[in-house]
This record gives C-alpha cells, sequence and structure tokens, in this order.
C-alpha cells in the first residue's frame, strides 16, 4: 500500500482540529454546569472588615449548613481573607465585597484571619 | 517599615524555593542570569497589571475571577515545570555524556529554554500581586512614608534573596550524579501542590460537588498552621484535610510526570 505522507499529516491536522473543538466545547459546557449548580438555598451571611478587624468575628453554622459569606472591606485599604482551615484565600479591595461560598462542613471550629493585618483581623466559624 | 519587610519576605519564601530549584536545573546555561532578570522583571509587570485590575478581576465570572486566573497561572506554571523536567532529562544524558568525551569540549555554554523566563514571571506572578495590592494599600493611605516602604521593601526582598541562596547552595552540594534527579523529584512535588491548588480552586467555585468530601485529618499529626505545617506545605503541598479531588489531582500529575519522565529516560534521542 501506497501512503501520500501529505494525505496522512493533512488528515492528522484535521483530526487535531476537530478534538480542540470538541474540547473547547466540554470546558464551557462543565463552566456553564458550574454555575448553575450555584442554586439552592444558601445561608447568607454579612461579614465586615471595619478597623483591620471582622464584625462579627464569630460565625455560628449548623453542621452541612450551606452558606456563603459577604465580606464587606469597609477600611481603606485591601485585605486578603485567608485560612487554612477553609483553604481559601480571597483578595477584597478597599471598598468593595466579595462572596465566599462555604461548602457544607462537619462540625468544628474553622479559623480565619487577614493576611495583611494578622495580628488583629481574625476570627472564627462554629460549625455545631 | 517592618510590617512590608516581614510581607515581603514571607510571600518571598512561598516562591524561593521553586526558584532556588530552577536555578539548579539551569545550572552551567549561558545566559542563566540574564534570563532570571527577565523573568523578575516580566513577574513584576505582571503582578502590578494584575494589581491594577483587581476589582475586574474580582468581579468577572460572577465574583469567581480571582479564582479563575489563580487556577489558569498556575496550570500555565505546571505545563512549564513538566516542560522543564523532560527537558532536564535530556541535559542529565548530555551531562554524563560529555564526562565520557574526555576529548571534546564540555558545552558548558548550552542555551536556557526561553519558557523558563515565562515560568519564573508566573511563580513571581501569584505572591507578587499580593504584595503590590499591600504596598500600594499602605503607601495610598500615608501610613507609611516612601522612605520607610523602600527601606523596609528591600529588607524583606534582601532576607528573601539570602535564604534563597542559601538554599540553592546547599542543594548545589548534592554530587552531579543525582542533583537532576533530585531537582525532578522537587519539581514534581511543586507541579503536584500546584495542581492540588487548582482542583481547591475548582472546588470553591463550585465544580465537582461531588469530589469535595474530605478524605482524612492529619491535623493531630501535623498542622495546617504551624511552623511545620506550613514548611511541610511548600515543599509538599501538604494540607491536613485534602479533598477527593484535590488528592486526585495531586496524584495524576505525580504519575503523568513519573510515566514522561520513563518514557523520556529510555529514548535514545538526546534531543527535547
Amino acid at each position: 500500500m501506497v501512503y501520500d505522507n501529505n494525505y496522512q499529516h493533512n488528515d492528522n491536522h484535521y483530526q487535531l482540529t476537530i478534538k480542540m473543538k470538541k474540547s473547547i466545547l466540554t470546558f464551557f459546557l462543565f463552566i456553564s454546569f458550574a454555575f448553575t449548580s450555584h442554586a439552592g438555598n444558601f445561608k447568607v451571611i454579612e461579614l465586615r472588615i471595619q478597623n483591620h478587624q471582622f464584625v462579627p468575628n464569630i460565625i455560628n453554622l449548623a453542621e452541612n449548613e450551606k452558606a456563603k459569606l459577604i465580606i464587606h472591606n469597609d477600611d481603606e485599604t485591601i485585605e486578603e481573607f485567608e485560612s487554612f482551615d477553609l483553604k481559601r484565600e480571597k483578595l477584597i479591595p478597599a471598598g468593595k465585597k466579595v462572596t465566599v461560598v462555604l461548602k457544607p462542613m462537619k462540625p468544628g471550629t474553622y479559623e480565619f484571619f487577614g493576611e495583611f493585618h494578622e495580628d488583629t483581623a481574625k476570627g472564627k466559624i462554629i460549625v455545631k | 517599615m517592618l510590617s512590608i519587610a516581614i510581607i515581603i519576605f514571607r510571600e518571598f519564601l512561598e516562591i524561593a524555593i521553586i526558584l532556588g530549584v530552577i536555578s539548579v536545573a539551569l545550572k552551567d546555561c549561558a545566559g542563566k542570569n540574564k534570563l532570571f532578570f527577565a523573568g523578575a522583571c516580566l513577574g513584576i509587570l505582571g503582578s502590578a497589571m494584575l494589581a491594577i485590575f483587581i476589582e475586574q478581576i474580582t468581579n468577572a465570572f460572577e465574583g469567581m475571577g480571582q479564582e479563575i486566573v489563580n487556577s489558569i497561572i498556575m496550570s500555565l506554571a505546571i505545563a512549564l515545570i513538566i516542560y522543564t523536567i523532560i527537558w532536564m532529562q535530556s541535559r542529565s544524558r548530555k551531562f554524563s555524556q560529555e564526562i565520557k568525551d574526555r576529548g571534546a569540549q564540555i558545552a558548558k555554554g548550552e542555551a536556557a529554554p526561553k519558557g523558563m523566563i515565562l515560568l519564573i514571571a508566573l511563580t513571581i506572578l501569584r505572591e507578587g500581586t499580593e504584595v503590590v495590592l499591600f504596598s500600594y494599600g499602605l503607601l495610598s493611605t500615608g501610613s507609611i512614608s516612601y522612605g520607610q516602604f523602600s527601606t523596609g521593601a528591600m529588607l524583606g526582598l534582601a532576607s528573601g534573596v539570602v535564604f534563597m541562596l542559601i538554599f540553592k547552595t546547599g542543594f548545589m552540594k548534592i554530587k552531579t550524579k543525582y542533583i537532576f534527579t533530585t531537582t525532578t523529584i522537587f519539581l514534581a512535588f511543586v507541579a503536584s501542590s500546584l495542581a492540588s491548588k487548582v482542583a481547591g480552586n475548582l472546588l470553591a467555585i463550585g465544580f465537582f460537588d461531588f469530589l469535595s468530601i474530605e478524605l482524612w485529618d492529619s491535623s493531630w499529626l501535623i498542622e495546617d498552621g504551624s511552623a511545620f505545617g506550613k514548611f511541610a506545605h511548600a515543599i509538599v503541598g501538604y494540607v491536613a484535610r485534602p479533598a477527593a479531588i484535590e488528592l486526585l489531582f495531586y496524584l495524576s500529575t505525580m504519575f503523568t510526570i513519573y510515566v514522561l519522565y520513563q518514557v523520556k529516560k529510555s529514548d535514545r534521542r538526546i534531543t527535547v
């Protein structure tokens, strides 16, 4: 059998393009799925950063309760909400707010802090 | 002044190990210093850009912009690290080949791949953005003078560089025979940790709900917040409570690197 090398090359190139298109499409489907999966009842907790402190600095949640923190930075400088226990890190520009969605959690105490003002910005989430 | 020094030092520490290992991987390459300088400049520039657009990034993708941008940066870094590992394999063989060819001149001037500039920049980007934002906050509110800031920044930076050089010098003491293997192992851990962080980010924005369960809790052994915990996190990406998807990404990356490494190692051809 005689293979025309050029033909094979074009064939592979054609296949690759189809593959690329399929994976891009899958990626976008995945993303839209991710956004829709946010539907559901979330307990909304408003957290404020004032004078480099979290207000309130203790949050109570029930076991496996779905919640989201809306963190308002009332200070003039940026802060970073960080927690090893929650494995989250998020920058909050001055005067802005961000949302941190919490997954259902087992009972325990989860500490968080403001990375740029660790000595004063501290808080915890207590799950019962 | 001390606060900026401490913040810069801390953020630098997180990337000092990675930069040190890259430096070892590029051992004896021509233009290595220029490459590092270029990477550093690009990283700092990129950090400034991200800092300027932090609000737009934060609000993008329904508030998940930070997580998505972070994931993209880390994924690119993972790809480049894997490339570096493969590239090092061919170096490792050239080195031992040259030692055998006693008559031939050892080519110490091998060019470092330009992709390293991007890898260095990406490594700096993540922490660099935080530093830029923090610095801007300090300076714009006038809580610190420019003089105090510069002194503190240079102090933090110098301390970080000293740490990196100490780490690198210690690393270089490893015998030539084993140095590339050790570097490969280190890089494999870095890539895998980044992969599990990407998984963590994806979890945070709602992907993979079904694999978010935490497989174990080893805080009784090593706590996340402890000094050793942070050290373990920097070196091998340790977390006390890994989610299933995080572990999956970690192990898959490790496995992929292992397979590619073995394939490359047994490959008769020397060119990458």
